[in-house]
């Protein structure tokens, strides 16, 4: 049995072990971090991404419906189209929606008289604009001066803005402005009783594509109708885009482990007489293993702590979060995104399995492998002199 | 089975597999016992097998036939890994000292006590008090490879003697020393198998074989160890 003494005595000397290689030990430490970085950078954004947009669809429609004519999209009547779909089976839940486009200061945006698609958590402490007032995403905030926002489509409307959508929904409400009712239906248009379109929520989601022709025929003028998955599509798109970069950034990686566990393995052959010497006053082969397994900790763990902190930061901390987004997308201009708790475990096991198991298990079976040499051998495997 | 204390070899044969020594083997049927509480000195010239003696006693080689009993257990037919663990109780000094160069003086006292499991002071009071008693106290914080020779041969001898083991085994311990220190050195190895230590040297050096410590003289030529009386008279 080993006391926790024993341990103690092991790790000092073990830290010793590295000072005396400080230097390949610095640069042992350097890949590693460099190393876990890169990989985390990819996995945490890959991540944080798939969960931000999770939760942003959480709150959006099953199904959207637009009434649609031989000019294009027209104002849907609100108390009819609701009666329409409620005669479907399936149907929960039909609302009314009131929103458009509408040119701003620096081109289109969208004008919304309910932000639904942001978690009511995230709008909490946003005060709902009254007429003439008006709440802003990220993206236009940073580019309106004196708070006034001037719009126009149907009609055109000045209004002041009164407060910006918090950054978490940055991925929906970028470009999105919330006025009140009055004032989207008089920029857009709409007389009282039009909506543009009708969200729709169904009992069973999965039926949101055998359904849509049951909705179809249920409307008395021809209907556009959207769905989840339609909406779900820029998400996968971007997704699988990600995917790809992180098998990119993963090929060069794995390379780079390589390397490490190459270092690794040389390091080792050359202390082959250095073991002997150890063996040969009672180190057992368990000791010298507890030796370098505890050296690769010392060294492996910081290295794993540090590069996954600095790649969260570099994921979700401005300035670096803009860097990071423009270089895993090559440009587009990004959200800030989210990470929950499953994201950040999934993450640290992908890390572990990718790069900790098999640096600690290269520096475990060379370790083994050497010692289990009669120490003769190694003792006269380099020249003492 | 009568319990033999002390090291014991029976019908020890060693041969090198690769032919290094043209055939011949090194040692050849050699029965000896090493008493324990006194000090064994094995002369022979160079060549004859010395050393390899030494490291088939430590368990770092294994005979070719017979075997080497220690303290009445076998272990020489040990698996590796109960040799290792039983080499705790074996100080042992390398001809060429296997000092740990860019250690200090007296990490490199230490490197036999870890696996010992002592506590940090106990392990230090060791360390001082065989620094000590080969008068490198105050070489202490010294990288090794800063020592003279002479030094880093009491500091070899000091490391093997550090953990107060059962068995000694000494390799040309006075090789480079001035008579003084040969005979402290010598006395320094008197003293541990006054103890209780089982002290074995292989040397060639005249000043250790007509030291009045050694308790039994032995002779190792043509691959037998034959038990030797002659005083030799100093050079």
């Amino acid at each position: 049995m080993i006391r926790p003494g024993h341990y103690y005595s092991l790790a000092v000397w073990s830290a010793r072990e590295i000072q005396r290689q400080a230097g390949r030990n610095i640069l042992m430490f350097v890949s590693l971090f460099s190393l876990v970085f890169l990989v985390a950078t990819a996995l945490f954004f890959s991540q944080a991404l798939d969960a931000t947009w999770k939760q942003l669809l959480e709150k959006a429609p099953d199904i959207v419906i637009r009434r649609i004519d031989g000019g294009g999209w027209a104002p849907i009547p609100a108390d009819e189209a609701v009666r329409c779909a409620t005669r479907v089976p399936g149907v929960i839940d039909p609302t009314p929606r009131l929103w458009g486009v509408a040119t701003g200061p620096n081109g289109p945006l969208t004008v919304v008289a309910s932000p639904a698609v942001v978690p009511d958590e995230m709008m909490a402490p946003l005060k709902p604009p009254s007429e003439g007032q008006a709440v802003v995403g990220q993206a236009l905030a940073d580019k309106i001066q004196d708070k006034v926002l001037n719009l126009t489509a149907m009609n055109s409307l000045r209004l002041e803005v009164t407060g910006t959508f918090p950054a978490p929904t940055l991925l929906a409400t970028h470009d999105v402005v919330w006025t009140s009712a009055t004032d989207a239906r008089y920029l857009l248009g709409l007389l009282p009783h039009q909506a543009s379109d009708l969200a729709i929520h169904l009992f069973r989601r999965e039926e949101e594509q055998a359904i849509q022709a049951d909705l179809a025929a249920a409307f008395p003028w021809p209907v556009s109708i959207t769905d989840r998955s339609t909406s779900a599509l820029r998400h996968h798109t971007l997704a699988t885009r990600l995917s790809g970069i992180a098998v990119v950034v993963c090929i060069p990686a794995l390379l780079a482990l390589l390397l490490i566990i190459t270092g690794v393995v040389v390091d080792s052959n050359n202390r082959r007489n250095h073991w002997g010497l150890l063996l040969s006053m009672g180190w057992t082969i368990r000791d010298l293993v507890h030796l370098q397994v505890v050296k690769a900790l010392i060294i492996g763990i910081p290295a794993l702590f540090c590069g996954l902190a600095s790649a969260y930061a570099a994921v979700f901390y401005p300035p670096a979060a803009g860097v990071t987004a423009f270089w895993m997308t090559g440009g587009e201009r990004l959200p800030m995104v989210i990470l929950n708790r499953d994201g950040v475990v999934i993450t640290m096991l992908e890390i572990a399995a990718m790069i900790g198991l098999p640096y600690l298990a290269a520096v475990f079976l060379t370790c083994v492998r050497t010692v289990a040499n009669d120490p003769w051998d190694l003792l006269q495997a380099d020249s003492w002199n | 089975m009568e319990l033999t204390m002390g090291l014991l070899c029976k019908a020890l044969d060693f041969n090198w597999p690769t032919g290094k020594t043209g055939g011949l083997p090194v040692l050849q049927s050699v029965d000896a016992w090493f008493p324990s509480g006194a000090v064994s000195l094995v002369t022979g010239q160079t060549g004859a097998g010395k050393s390899t003696l030494l490291h088939l006693l430590a368990g770092l080689l294994r005979p070719t036939a017979g075997e080497v009993w220690a303290d009445g257990k076998p272990v020489s037919r040990w698996p590796n890994r109960h040799r290792t663990r039983w080499r705790r109780q074996v100080g042992m000094v390398f001809q060429h000292l296997a000092l740990v160069p860019d250690l200090s003086v007296a990490e490199n006292l230490l490197l036999p006590l870890i696996p010992r499991k002592m506590t940090w002071p106990i392990m230090q009071t060791a360390i001082d008090r065989q620094l000590a008693s080969a008068g490198l106290s105050a070489l202490a914080g010294m990288p090794v490879k800063t020592l003279s020779g002479g030094q880093r041969q009491r500091l070899a001898i000091a490391r093997a003697l550090v953990g107060r083991p059962r068995f000694i085994l000494a390799d040309e311990p006075t090789a480079f020393q001035d008579d003084d220190h040969a005979a402290g050195i010598a006395d320094q190895l008197a003293g541990a198998a006054r103890q209780g230590a089982i002290v074995v040297v292989c040397s060639h050096d005249p000043r250790l074989r007509n030291t009045d410590g050694i308790g039994q003289r032995l002779q190792l030529e043509a691959a037998t160890l034959t038990p030797s009386t002659a005083v030799q008279a100093p050079p």
